[in-house]
């Protein structure tokens, strides 16, 4: 496989990585990091990529376990001074602007919601998967991708109605 | 779009049964400015979830570090070939000077001289006040008989 098929087979999905590890990793520049490394991983494996039928599927699930292992790493590390979690937003400026417009609300409801959680709705919601295509970057059942979903939706919509009745926090 | 089927839509988005046809129903319906009061909440919702899906990144993605071609490696020879050419030709003329140089150190090597003479000259005006100095000697060595 030379640079141009590689290129026309995973380019096309380019931004729906990097959104997904945007949803784990909060700040731009790390998903743009990750966003890298799994274009290289994939590049190393190119040779294997023609073995699956569906290699976006297969780059979203690269994505997931990356994500998580950088996370992993993070949270293990005691260099608490790279702040690309997002326990660390309090004084970022251009996060604050973001919260105070009112779709981010939504934002910060999403990122409260357990990962699995939040992985099907940035999968379903935003990216439009199937729930077979879900199951399968996630390596779960469709019918959980589909629990999973409706109860993130409900979790949003519950939070969203009740931060409407007392007013934004 | 009548409300009644929205929010039959709504209320199958929210139990996980919509399939993606009528998700992209409710998306388009909610994409317009005005939605009723009672649904305006979901409106949020999927506003947000447009506009985080427009979201991309600008970074240019490079899999490969440029592989060495054959053509690089000529390049990069006849690159050091002329630069190894251009330091034997600037090297040597660094010794030899050129006639614009050769004519300043001239007119400084004779600046400089005069300078010294004009110096030399108000040095040696005293030179002959300092010959009466002999005359003491020969004065002195009448009044002291000294052994020669």
């Amino acid at each position: 496989m030379n640079q141009q098929e590689f290129t026309a087979l995973v380019m096309p999905f380019k931004d729906k990585v990097f959104r997904f590890a945007k949803r784990f990793l909060i700040s731009k520049d790390s998903a743009e990091d990750a966003t890298q490394d799994i274009y290289l991983k994939l590049w190393s494996n190119k040779e294997k990529l023609k073995n699956y039928n569906n290699v976006e599927a297969f780059a979203m699930t690269m994505t997931r376990n990356h994500c998580l292992d950088v996370l992993k790493l993070k949270s293990s590390s005691n260099l608490k001074i790279i702040h690309n979690n997002y326990k660390d937003n309090s004084q970022n400026l251009d996060r604050q602007i973001e919260v105070e417009d009112s779709v981010s609300i939504i934002h910060q409801l999403i990122a409260n919601l357990p990962t699995k959680q939040k992985m099907i709705i940035q999968l379903r919601d935003v990216e439009q998967y199937s729930f077979e295509e879900i199951g399968k970057i996630l390596e779960i059942q469709p019918t959980a991708v589909r629990v999973g979903l409706s109860r993130a939706r409900k979790t949003i919509r519950t939070q969203l109605l009740n931060k409407h009745k007392y007013g934004i926090s | 779009m009548e409300l009644a089927k929205i929010e039959n839509l709504l209320e199958a988005y929210f139990d996980g049964n919509t399939n993606i046809e009528e998700e992209r129903i409710l998306q388009k319906y909610f994409s317009q400015e005005i939605v009723p009061v009672h649904l305006q909440e979901y409106k949020l919702m999927f506003d947000y979830f447009a506009k985080n899906k427009a979201e991309k990144s600008n970074q240019t993605i490079q899999v490969t570090p440029k592989k060495k071609t054959w053509k690089m490696n000529w390049l990069s020879i006849a690159a050091s070939l002329i630069l190894l050419f251009a330091i034997y030709k600037i090297v040597p003329t660094t010794d030899s000077f050129t006639d614009i140089e050769r004519a300043e150190a001239e007119r400084a090597y004779v600046e400089s001289q005069k300078a010294f003479e004009l110096i030399s000259k108000s040095l040696n005006r005293g030179n002959g006040t300092i010959a009466y100095l002999d005359s003491y000697e020969v004065t002195k060595n009448k009044i002291f008989k000294t052994k020669k």
